[in-house]
């Protein structure tokens, strides 16, 4: 193992690995350090989806978004690497008049908001159409397996992907190593060292790494990282459980999302989380996408039960039941496997990137929340730039760790 | 399938129930009350239950306890239907699986 | 939620006994199999359909297994016996979730045993895919309990005294029996019979076993196995080997034969997924079929109230498993304070002798009958590993070559393990060819995560919707 690095990167999911590989591209010695392997974290138990999450309370920030769905394009090339991403777009499901008329609303605000973000995302041209209005006779066209009694319309998001959270994170971490980065898997992080408050040695159970910059990529865990400096960082754990079915014929077309999001209660209950959540109670909110091989992904909990990875029966109760309720074929589908993941929640929902005042060479990369996948690709190459002094390709202040200052620190 | 002549069923011991007929991919062989589907394609001499999604390679029974999931037939409609813990019923439609199955009328 | 103050899930002999262990001591008990009746798998009872015209044309276990579930009959008011219910879940502190007349269900268990039993282990050879090849416990239940020959002209190949009875039961039954290969040699075989000394039993029924292959003039061939399964559709040849002490073939040694089917039984496999499910630790232990539950000697893990049993705890045989379900039986009665410590300790005594006495005995048979590391040279590369989702060896080879040291990172670049087996076919296969190639033991190169549900079931079951 490596005695000494330019930089340590802690954490090997989406973000970490794509940090890895942004720097590695940027002629940085890096490490990585995963302690168990990648993406068997979140990343490896999330929804895998990419695009556009249109919420009506903002997050997930669109800018970042929009970036990281402009570099995925050309990642499976870029990385020379097939993780399986394809763009069968988003059927978001409007059950009442109430939502109708707030996904007109948000259908507007967030063309303009793409026509904006456009103008930062070099090389990427926005589709015409992002965002297609259904009516009934669309909806039962688009998805013929669709049960559409409870629904009055739908909206068809063209800029959805789906992608194999294992093989991205592969792809990131296998480009990093062929650019001369070093990734180390069931090895974990013990201490981080400083002298005069700035960083200067990472402490491992495999042993120590000299370096300048430590990047906190460790998702939910990135508190504990955190810790270890002294830094108290408001990332709280939101658990989300999900359940994989047997391979089956194709039943649904493109991605599947219950538009309660519409509203933005829900949309804050989805999206946020802060000291104050727990306790037992729980959402499903339906999403439902079949990959490549068939099998179908019906998720998603939103659960406050601490670092708990465990399964509830009634949860999953319920992920059936609205699965079915959208597919009635998925009545006799099997389901093959139930799993969970914890999701990275900030109080406002929007990461937390960059480095902090209070500890020089500590770079923040996470508070992805439910959007990791969403936003890995634009965080890497960001915190690559912010870590080698260049100019961000967008400003990311906005996500800057000294919004919580109010927060109490540990020393 | 036509029954060999060879029968495969062991004749000493144990006599079967009642006996009905099932419909295999269109053909009807022989059943008992009390036996699973695969005892009766075995019995018939049907060995493949399905063909594989990648190579479309034929598989049949395997461990024969209900772990593998090789045995799996579409059966009255159903598919991944493992034939090994299935009872076989009266007039009960099996069918071999290709690849992920069919939903068809169950959809 | 309904509480039950003991659950035993398997009602195998392990979980019979241990049943009927807790009863007899006055727990009021629920047992709980995915099987339409009780006995497991050596205890396997033909269907109720069936009319049983000749008993003694099935075999000593079954007879044995008649006579135990009739003894637990007699516990009726304080057993409940759900069957046709296969247990997919366990949650927060022994909760378990079942399946029942195609519908979840869940009890909360004041004491939780285990029985979960055991499987074939899965020992991949080039064609090892094509129908007609059979694991021999399976094919064993298939003559035993379904009354139906698996083929007609048959190879067995394998190691260890299953595979005689399987070959017996062939023969007897009209099938033709080509060979039998056993993969411990001669010589090895003999220097354990000094332990058999005592068990008179046994000896007389192994002698019966070997008498019955010679009355039919089947050879019985040690140090051999057999290296390929030929046939596009079915099984037409077999090609089979010497090998050495290592189990490696032997290169100028191969023999083809016609053969319509293949029964190949290289041991049994602890079912280990409700155990590691719940959170116990495990360890391995190659001479017990591979990962153990850890336990204490009153077969409690290291989660209290958490109790193991039977094959599952590793493959010890009939007896020894009866023996394991009594004094979880035992123990779980006295910690519900149902009998004294005395009392409790009184019991285990003659259990502890009689486990020792038969352990003499077993060790004997999984040492000889082990699965050694030469037998991993028959796999080419185009062989399939991961049955389920159809990955060779090749892929797995080539990615070890490129750094993985671990089942979940092959897990995850090849699906292997994703499959509806859930990895019970591959997982012991691609650890042990991880730990040849990296040359690291096999413990250290990981396991497949456990998940519920622990078999596949339809989503409306899981829903609570009739289909």
């Amino acid at each position: 193992m490596k005695k000494s690095a330019e930089a340590v990167v802690i954490g090997g999911g989406i973000v970490g690995t794509a940090v890895a590989y942004y720097l590695a591209k940027k002629r940085m010695d890096v490490v990585l350090v995963e302690r168990h392997d990648l993406s068997s974290g979140t990343t490896g138990a999330g929804g895998s989806l990419i695009g556009l999450l249109p919420t009506p309370v903002g997050p997930p920030d669109p800018d970042l978004v929009l970036m990281s769905w402009g570099l995925y394009q050309h990642l499976p090339e870029e990385l020379d690497f097939d993780f399986e991403l394809r763009n069968s777009g988003r059927t978001v499901l409007i059950k009442d008049e109430e939502a109708l008329s707030i996904a007109r609303q948000m259908i507007v605000d967030q063309r303009e908001r793409i026509r904006e973000s456009a103008l930062l995302n070099e090389g990427w041209k926005p589709p015409i159409e992002p965002f297609i209005l259904l009516d009934m006779a669309d909806l039962k066209e688009r998805e013929p397996f669709l049960r559409t009694d409870s629904l009055v319309a739908g909206f068809f998001q063209t800029q959805t992907s789906s992608l194999n959270p294992f093989l991205v994170t592969q792809a990131f971490a296998n480009a990093a190593k062929r650019l001369g980065a070093s990734i180390y898997v069931s090895t974990e992080v013990k201490d981080i060292r400083l002298r005069n408050r700035r960083v200067e040695s990472v402490v491992t159970d495999r042993g120590d790494i000299d370096t300048k910059f430590v990047i906190d990529a460790a998702g939910a865990w990135s508190p504990s990282i955190g810790r270890m400096v002294g830094l108290e960082i408001p990332v709280f754990p939101r658990r989300g459980q999900a359940l994989v079915t047997e391979p089956a014929m194709k039943i649904a077309s493109s991605v599947i999302t219950e538009g309660d999001f519409l509203s933005p209660r829900v949309s804050s209950d989805l999206v946020r989380s802060d000291a104050t959540r727990s306790g037992k109670e729980w959402t499903v909110h339906c999403s439902l996408y079949q990959t490549s091989h068939g099998n179908c992904f019906l998720g998603a909990s939103s659960e406050s039960v601490g670092y708990d990875l465990g399964n509830d029966p009634a949860v999953l109760t319920e992920i059936a039941k609205k699965g079915i309720g959208f597919f009635p074929a998925l009545k006799h589908v099997a389901v093959l496997r139930a799993f969970s993941g914890l999701r990275p929640q900030t109080p406002d929902g929007n990461p937390i990137l960059g480095k902090v005042e209070e500890v020089e060479g500590l770079v923040l990369a996470t508070g992805t929340g439910v959007a990791g996948m969403v936003q890995g690709p634009a965080i890497g190459a960001l915190i690559s730039e912010v870590v080698t002094g260049t100019e961000t390709t967008m400003s990311i202040n906005r996500f800057d760790f000294s919004r919580f200052k109010n927060l109490p620190t540990i020393n | 399938m036509p029954l060999s002549k060879f029968s495969r069923r062991v004749q000493t011991g144990v006599a079967g129930g009642k006996c009905f007929e099932i419909e295999v991919d269109g053909e009807k062989i022989l059943a008992y009350q009390g036996e699973t589907i695969a005892a009766a394609l075995v019995a018939a001499g049907k060995r493949i239950a399905r063909r594989t999604t990648k190579r479309n390679n034929p598989r049949g029974v395997y461990c024969g306890i209900g772990i593998c999931f090789e045995c799996r037939m579409v059966v009255d409609g159903v598919p991944n239907t493992r034939t090994c813990q299935t009872l076989a019923r009266p007039n009960c439609r099996v069918e071999t699986q290709i690849g992920v199955g069919n939903l068809g009328a169950s959809a | 939620m309904r509480q039950v103050e003991v659950v035993v899930i398997g009602a195998g002999p392990a979980g019979i006994c241990g049943s009927m262990e807790a009863a007899k001591h006055g727990a009021q008990v629920t047992l709980i199999d995915e099987n339409p009746k009780a006995g497991g798998e050596i205890y396997r009872q033909v269907a109720d359909s069936f009319v049983i015209t000749d008993r003694h044309q099935l075999g000593k276990d079954y007879l044995h297994g008649e006579q135990l579930i009739a003894d637990m009959k007699k516990y009726g008011d304080r057993i409940e016996f759900i069957h046709d219910a296969p247990v997919w879940g366990m949650f927060n502190d022994k909760e378990v979730a079942y399946l029942h007349s195609g519908k979840s269900e869940q009890l909360k268990a004041g004491k939780l045993i285990l029985a979960e039993g055991a499987y074939d282990r899965p020992t991949p050879f080039p064609g090892w895919t094509i129908p007609g090849v059979f694991a021999a416990g399976g094919a064993l239940r298939m003559v035993k309990t379904e009354r139906v020959l698996p083929g007609k002209r048959v190879l067995l190949a394998g190691t260890g005294p299953l595979q005689l009875v399987l070959a017996n039961q062939l023969i007897r039954n009209g099938a033709e029996v080509t060979c039998v290969l056993e993969a411990a040699s001669a010589g090895s075989i003999a220097r354990q019979l000094p332990r058999l000394w005592g068990q008179w039993g046994l000896l007389r029924d192994g002698l019966q076993y070997f008498w019955g292959l010679r009355k039919a003039k089947v050879p019985f061939l040690t140090s051999h196995a057999i290296i390929e399964a030929r046939g596009d559709e079915e099984v037409k040849e077999a090609m089979y080997a010497q090998i050495d002490e290592d189990s490696k073939p032997i290169g100028g040694t191969e023999k083809t034969i016609e053969v319509d089917t293949i029964c190949s039984g290289y041991g049994l496999v602890p079912s280990t997924r409700l155990s590691r499910l719940c959170g116990c630790e495990h360890r391995y232990q190659p001479n017990l079929g591979g990962w153990v539950p850890s336990h204490d000697e009153n077969m409690e893990t290291t989660l209290p109230g958490v109790f193991v049993a039977g094959d599952g705890t590793g493959i010890e045989g009939v007896f020894i498993a009866m023996e394991k379900g009594r004094l979880a039986g035992l123990r779980a009665c006295q910690q519900l304070g149902h009998i004294t410590q005395e009392e409790a300790l009184r019991r285990f005594t003659p259990i502890f002798k009689r486990l020792k006495s038969l352990r003499r005995f077993e060790s004997a048979l999984n040492e000889t009958f082990s699965i050694k590391s030469g037998l991993f040279a028959r796999i080419t590369d185009d062989t399939i590993i991961c049955r389920c989702e159809e990955v060779t060896a090749g892929e797995i080879r080539k990615l070890v070559a490129d750094g993985a040291t671990n089942i979940n990172e092959i897990k995850r670049m090849t699906r292997t393990g994703m499959g509806h087996c859930q990895g019970r076919m591959c997982e012991s296969t691609i650890t042990e060819m991880i730990s040849i190639e990296t040359k690291r033991p096999v413990d250290e190169v990981g396991r497949l995560t456990p998940r519920p549900p622990i078999k596949p079931f339809p989503l409306a079951a899981l829903a609570g919707e009739d289909r």
